[in-house]
């Protein structure tokens, strides 16, 4: 006859071996061509960016007189020198594009960045709190939502005066009702669950059950909304220094390089080409990305 | 001299208001209706109804993470209805919580270590050392073995993460442990290890169980004493043998006789339950089980039965005498 | 012939070189009007075996089978609609969440009226009245209170157990020769699990249906089948009529989940709980699958997998099988003592 086994013994069983959460969500990332192909595409701008002192092979701001509109090296007219042309002052426009990175990286991170925290605070205190707090964030959200972004935007840079870090703040709050209402919407979700309320019953106050307890759990729309934030934001600071409310000349922004080069798209038109085609590449790789990253972290999808 | 009863609650009453709509009154929901009990150090009392019965209201009233509408509630001595925030803050580390499904109770996003270690952060955080150390000893008290104490939930199984659930539960040194429905989310034989565990801790520690469950033949197995819920109220409330052997209540009667079991002689005669649960935004009036009831008559339609003593336990029923006699 | 022939059934998932083997070489039959419960643990593949059954696996799960075969018909060979044809209405299932099961979207009228429209008979694919007059039959049928008033509504405002009697209702609408019932009651309240459970019982018995009934509760089977299959991850190991299959199991697996039984383990503080764990898809030993955890394991045990084997009705797939007391046969002795031949 059998001994009785002890509780300890029962209990020492092999876990089974699952990896962790990181290799997990990169699997699940990395089975999509196209997210792999948008990250590898956001890599490579980023690099651009860190780099473009060494790859660029002129200065940005540099005009070269006698070379003002030279077509792309390819074409009948073309100069080694500037792979693709040059624009209506006689500045590289390779050099311009690969500067210009920077500036649409920096504008999409701090905008986002901005954004994102205040949205998610806003979002957190709406959501737990519910209530008249809650009312009275949502309908403000509602208001900024009802108007159309890029007259909002254009509002908010009138206001401040134009610039580039202005065009930022702009950015991040056009952007931000999006934020709070994904965060609120998860929170509401979240918040009924048991292990938020086994971590009430452990005493956390209410300060540590929003941020530490239920905002991890409600990140992964979070990440995937602000990696299409990001995108978004490139492009509305392109409309906005296009508008000329954003960057300043000469400073090379996509933007405004397209809107000083809009009367030479019949004769010149590689100036308007290549700066268009710069912020479609890297529009499409966040984009990419961002659906990758949904699939990867939707629990819905999750086998 | 009897000691302090480490719970005892007097007529604990709970409501909510229901939204029903732009022009309609709110609703009142009684999820708990004037419900008295108590408890003694180290024993199990388990409480026992079907959906819509109070039980989860009742747990988190014990818990302390809601404040009763009416009613006393005395933890440890202290009156929990009326206590300020100080006090809430001293008496919440005596009664912890284990929940039913192990797969929704640990925050997916937390190691072991930070779900062990977070009642010490909380309350009087002795360092990381020694939270470690309380941990780790923690681990090996529940069966799990020291070297997946930075694993993730995920990784775990059901059981060993109900092992989990418990084994954070106790960090505290809570005197109660409110347990609702731990093993019904489990396999037979995982339930069977983890009620041991539950009743080796029980003994080794001390600690008390407020044990909610619907399964009866896992009442049987644990409880001391069993209160029988319905619509909020308690009908039946009694030592755990006299409960099993002599129901007296018809709707723990037919509770029993509901309960399936594999000894074909030790069934009993259905008594046929009509009709649903009535919703608890509209109850009976008189008593709230009478709608089904199979012995209903006219003052039951009329007259809510209290609480009475019968012998060994306490009936809600009117006609409690005339059904507790044989024959 | 019976009603149901499953001949090795085997489901696997994965990749094919190192597939997770849900069902594995399950053998089954049921006859015409017959109960037969299946029980198992998580990861035993009851519920696999009725979707397999059902032909609802979806790729990338691949079924095989010797022979799989409902009503002397050939299951694995028919097309995509002539099996949709057959099986819409002649097999039925229910499922364990009812509200789950059941669309949101629309009424209870509209889902009972849906599988008439499709399976019904030419008069009642035809007519909308003789649909509607048949749901209201049906809602009758199953017992439902009320029953004009709940066609209008929508599952939500149902309560469980009136969802899972519409479910129900729904799964007999066609009058199917065999319903299978995976975990029909594990959501519902014990009063109301007693009357979906008669209820269930009742239309078995007036239309001479069979019903396959896929639960993990041991005491729920003992009270409605007839035959009992206990699985254990993805084998059959033990098949046996009730109650003698309870009383006295034949497999070790068997005994040991009824020894664990709070029910068997009166007056005792501590319940005798198996050692160990379900084998997972990935982990399962090679020859008995039951040996890590069997307390009568022997070196045979870890090295040749048993067959099912025995009278009839009463098989069990063990080397040992244990006799009416309890006790292991066929020349089994603890370890470390030489075994004794026909002992």
């Amino acid at each position: 006859m059998i001994e009785v086994e002890e509780t300890l013994e029962i209990g020492l069983e092999p876990i089974p071996r699952v990896d962790g959460p990181l290799t997990e969500f990169w699997r699940a990332y990395a089975q999509n061509r196209g997210a792999l192909l948008g990250l590898s595409l956001a890599a490579a701008l980023l690099l651009l960016a860190i780099f473009a002192g060494v790859i660029a092979p002129h200065s940005p701001y540099e005009q070269f007189r006698e070379a003002t509109l030279t077509p792309p090296a390819w074409q009948a007219g073309g100069d080694p020198r500037f792979m693709l042309g040059t624009d209506p002052v006689g500045r590289d426009i390779l050099s311009r594009l690969i500067y210009g990175t920077r500036l649409s990286l920096l504008i999409g991170l701090i905008s986002v960045a901005i954004s994102l925290s205040l949205g998610i605070v806003l979002g957190m205190i709406a959501g737990y709190i519910r209530g008249w707090t809650e009312t009275a964030i949502m309908r403000l959200m509602d208001v900024m939502l009802a108007l159309p972004s890029l007259l909002l935007a254009i509002a908010v840079v009138a206001i401040l005066g134009p610039g580039l870090i202005n065009a930022m703040y702009a950015i991040a709050i056009v952007l931000l009702p999006h934020y709070v209402r994904l965060t609120r919407a998860a929170v509401i979700a979240e918040a009924g669950r048991e292990y938020v309320q086994s971590s009430r019953i452990a005493g956390a106050g209410a300060t540590r059950l929003m941020f530490s307890t239920i905002l991890p759990n409600c990140l992964a729309p979070l990440i995937v909304q602000a990696t299409l934030g990001f995108s978004s934001a490139i492009l509305d600071a392109a409309a906005l220094g296009f508008l000329g409310l954003g960057a300043q000349p000469p400073t090379p922004e996509w933007g405004s390089m397209l809107a000083d080069a809009l009367e030479f798209i019949q004769r010149a038109s590689w100036v308007v080409t290549f700066p268009g085609l710069a912020i479609l590449a890297t529009v499409l790789a966040f984009n990419l990305m961002g659906d990758g990253l949904r699939d990867a972290l939707d629990p819905k999808l999750k086998r | 001299m009897e000691a302090t009863p480490l719970i005892e609650a007097r007529g604990l009453e709970r409501h909510y208001l229901v939204a029903r709509g732009l022009l309609r009154r709110k609703g009142l929901v009684r999820a708990l209706d004037g419900v008295s009990f108590s408890m003694a150090e180290g024993e199990t009392l388990a409480v026992v109804g079907e959906s819509g019965c109070g039980k989860s209201t009742l747990a988190r009233q014990v818990t302390m993470i809601e404040r009763p509408t009416a009613g006393s509630l005395r933890v440890e001595g202290e009156d929990v209805a009326t206590a300020d925030r100080q006090a809430l803050k001293r008496l919440r580390p005596r009664v912890q919580m284990v929940f039913q499904n192990p797969y929704a109770s640990l925050n997916p996003r937390k190691r072991v270590a930070a779900l062990l270690e977070e009642p010490l952060v909380v309350n009087a955080d002795p360092g990381p050392a020694a939270r470690r150390e309380a941990g780790l000893a923690m681990m090996a008290r529940v069966g799990l073995k020291a070297e997946h104490y930075r694993r993730y939930p995920h990784m775990f199984s059901g059981g060993q993460r109900q092992r989990i659930a418990v084994a954070r539960a106790l960090m505290l040194h809570p005197r109660l442990v409110v347990a609702d429905e731990p093993v019904s989310a489990l396999d037979v034989s995982i339930q069977a290890q983890v009620l041991n565990l539950l009743m080796d801790l029980q003994r080794d520690l001390g600690i008390a169980y407020l044990f909610i469950s619907h399964n009866l033949q896992v009442v049987r197995h644990i409880a001391d004493r069993v209160l029988v819920m319905y619509l909020g109220k308690a009908v039946e409330y009694g030592p755990k043998a006299a409960i099993f052997a002599r129901p007296v209540h018809p709707y723990t009667r037919a509770l029993l006789a509901s309960t399936p079991t594999l000894d074909a002689r030790a069934r009993r005669d259905r008594v046929a339950l009509r009709g649903e649960l009535p919703s608890p935004l509209d109850p009976p009036v008189g008593c709230a089980f009478h709608t089904r009831c199979p012995y209903a008559i006219e003052r039951c339609r009329n007259e809510v039965p209290a609480l009475l003593p019968l012998g060994e336990v306490e009936v809600a029923c009117h006609r409690a005498a005339e059904l507790s006699s044989p024959g | 012939m019976s009603l149901v022939e499953v001949a090795d059934l085997r489901v696997e998932f994965g990749v094919a070189s190192a597939p997770i083997v849900a069902v594995d070489g399950v053998d089954l039959t049921i006859e015409a009007g017959e109960v037969v419960g299946c029980v198992g643990e998580s990861g035993s593949g009851k519920s696999v075996t009725a979707l397999a059954l059902m032909g609802l696996v979806e790729f990338p799960g691949r079924v095989r089978a010797r022979r799989l075969a409902f009503a002397g018909r050939d299951l694995m060979g028919l097309s995509e609609s002539e099996h949709r044809k057959l099986v819409g209405k002649e097999i039925a299932m229910i499922f364990q969440d009812p509200l789950a099961s059941l669309n949101p979207c629309y009424t209870v009228a509209f889902q009972l009226t849906e599988t008439l429209r499709i399976h019904g008979t030419d008069a009642e694919r035809a007519s909308a009245k003789l649909r509607r007059a048949r749901a209201l039959e049906l809602l009758r049928q199953v017992e439902i209170p009320d029953a004009e008033a709940r066609l209008a509504a929508f599952p939500h405002q149902l309560s469980g157990g009136m969802a899972q009697r519409v479910m129900i209702a729904m799964a007999i609408a066609c009058n199917p020769k065999l319903l299978i019932a995976d975990e029909p009651t594990t959501a519902l309240d014990v009063t109301v699990q007693a009357q979906v459970l008669a209820l269930l019982l009742r239309l078995q018995r007036e239309r001479a249906m069979a019903l396959l009934l896929i639960t993990h509760d041991l005491a729920v089977v003992a009270e409605t089948a007839q035959r009992v299959l206990v699985m254990y991850a993805g084998q059959v190991v033990e098949t046996g009529p009730v109650p003698r299959i309870f009383d006295a199991p034949r497999h070790p697996y068997t005994q040991a989940l009824l020894a664990a039984l709070p029910e068997h383990n009166v007056g005792r503080t501590r319940l005798k709980a198996i050692r160990g764990v379900v084998p997972g898809a990935l982990d399962r030993p090679r020859a008995c699958l039951l040996h890590p955890r069997c307390e009568y394991a022997l070196e045979r045990c870890r090295m040749e997998r048993p067959a099912l084997e025995g009278a009839e009705t009463r098989e069990a797939r063990c080397h040992f099988p244990l006799d009416p007391d309890g006790r292991p046969t066929r020349g089994w002795a603890p370890e470390g003592l030489p075994c004794r031949a026909n002992g």
